[in-house]
């Protein structure tokens, strides 16, 4: 049996942005005393609000150490926390007490760790194309996270919304529509939640729209690299 | 600028759903293809599936793939994991599920 204990738990993503839709699910930071091991998911779904019965959580939990940890690093789930977290439970203020993370320095790595991801699809998409819908899953996953990366230095603030791919500042609009973009979400989905896999979701789709993004991506790695050298000597 | 070499928990998630997706869609991925390797997606290409094809072997499969997700930690898949940095490799302890599913899969 778990001698686990809760130290605290907030909402985050789109509840915590206050943008829930039909595709949200409910994100949920679980803290727990280090080394203890979780406690039953019942304790913190039983902090769910009634206006949130209906979205399926999703629990990830963390050692308080390791937020901690995050925050003196300055990574970008810490600041995600930062800007868009609602508790749930939080007896000491925990989140409060640890106030604003240190500056987030990895915009350019983790920008290069999706593209890389993004650069390897084609080649699996080639070799297994019965994988199509799962890989444009993929590149979902990683147009939201090189534009949540790259919004550090682009945009006013972190941006972890659904699109802020189409928020970037500072350079051309990404090439692709709202219903490709919208298309991969639910390739993630269906990785995720089993869905229904869209029918669109073949090679063909894969390698028309990376052919648009690569280039465009291509643009914001050179800008991100301006950037960061900018800040580097300011 | 030099390539990130840095492996992620999200890399060493996509490297292992890859692998057992390709598996599985090999066989059945114009009729019922698996889409990913959590509890949702599994079960609901078990049911894909069994309207597609039926039989005891798909059931079997469901079983191994839920028996490989679960101890490869792909069972759920949360907004965090993209984020964490701390990549680890589980995919050598899969050896035996391995086997058998490669196995059950050629029978079908």
């Amino acid at each position: 049996m778990s001698r686990g204990k809760l130290i605290a738990a907030y909402l985050f993503g789109s509840a915590g942005r206050g943008q829930i839709d039909d595709l949200s699910d409910l994100d949920i930071l679980a803290i727990v005393e280090n080394n203890q091991g979780k406690v039953a998911e019942v304790a913190v779904t039983q902090l769910i609000p009634g206006q949130y019965a209906h979205l399926k959580p999703s629990i990830s939990w963390y050692g308080a150490a390791r937020v901690i940890e995050m925050f003196r690093n300055g990574e970008l789930f810490a600041w995600h926390l930062y800007q868009e977290s609602v508790p749930l439970f939080d007896p000491s203020g925990l989140l409060v007490k640890l106030g604003q993370p240190a500056v987030y320095k990895d915009s350019l790595q983790d920008m290069l760790s999706f593209r890389s991801i993004l650069q390897g699809i084609p080649t699996q998409v080639q070799n297994s194309s019965v994988n199509a819908a799962y890989e444009a899953g993929l590149v979902y996953i990683c147009m939201r996270n090189i534009a949540m990366a790259a919004s550090w230095l682009l945009c006013e603030k972190p941006d972890f919304s659904r699109y802020s791919i189409f928020h970037l500042e500072g350079m051309r609009r990404c090439p692709i529509s709202i219903e490709e973009f919208d298309i991969t979400m639910h390739c993630r989905m269906a990785s995720q939640r089993g869905y229904e896999p869209p029918v669109e979701a073949t090679a063909l789709f894969i390698f028309d729209i990376y052919g648009r993004l690569d280039p465009w991506f291509d643009e914001l790695e050179a800008l991100v690299i301006r950037k960061t050298n900018e800040a580097k000597h300011a | 600028m030099k390539p990130n070499t840095r492996r992620t928990r999200f890399e060493n998630r996509v490297g292992l759903e890859r692998e057992f997706l390709t598996q599985i869609n090999q066989k059945f991925g114009k009729t019922a293809p698996l889409a990913g390797m959590t509890r949702d997606a599994i079960d609901a290409w078990q049911t894909r599936a069994q309207k597609a094809r039926g039989g005891e072997a798909v059931e079997l499969i469901h079983n191994l793939l839920i028996e490989v997700s679960t101890r490869a930690e792909l069972i759920a898949d949360h907004s965090r994991d993209v984020f964490d940095r701390d990549g680890h490799s589980t995919a050598s302890s899969l050896d035996d599920l391995r086997v058998l599913l490669a196995k059950t899969i050629s029978a079908v």
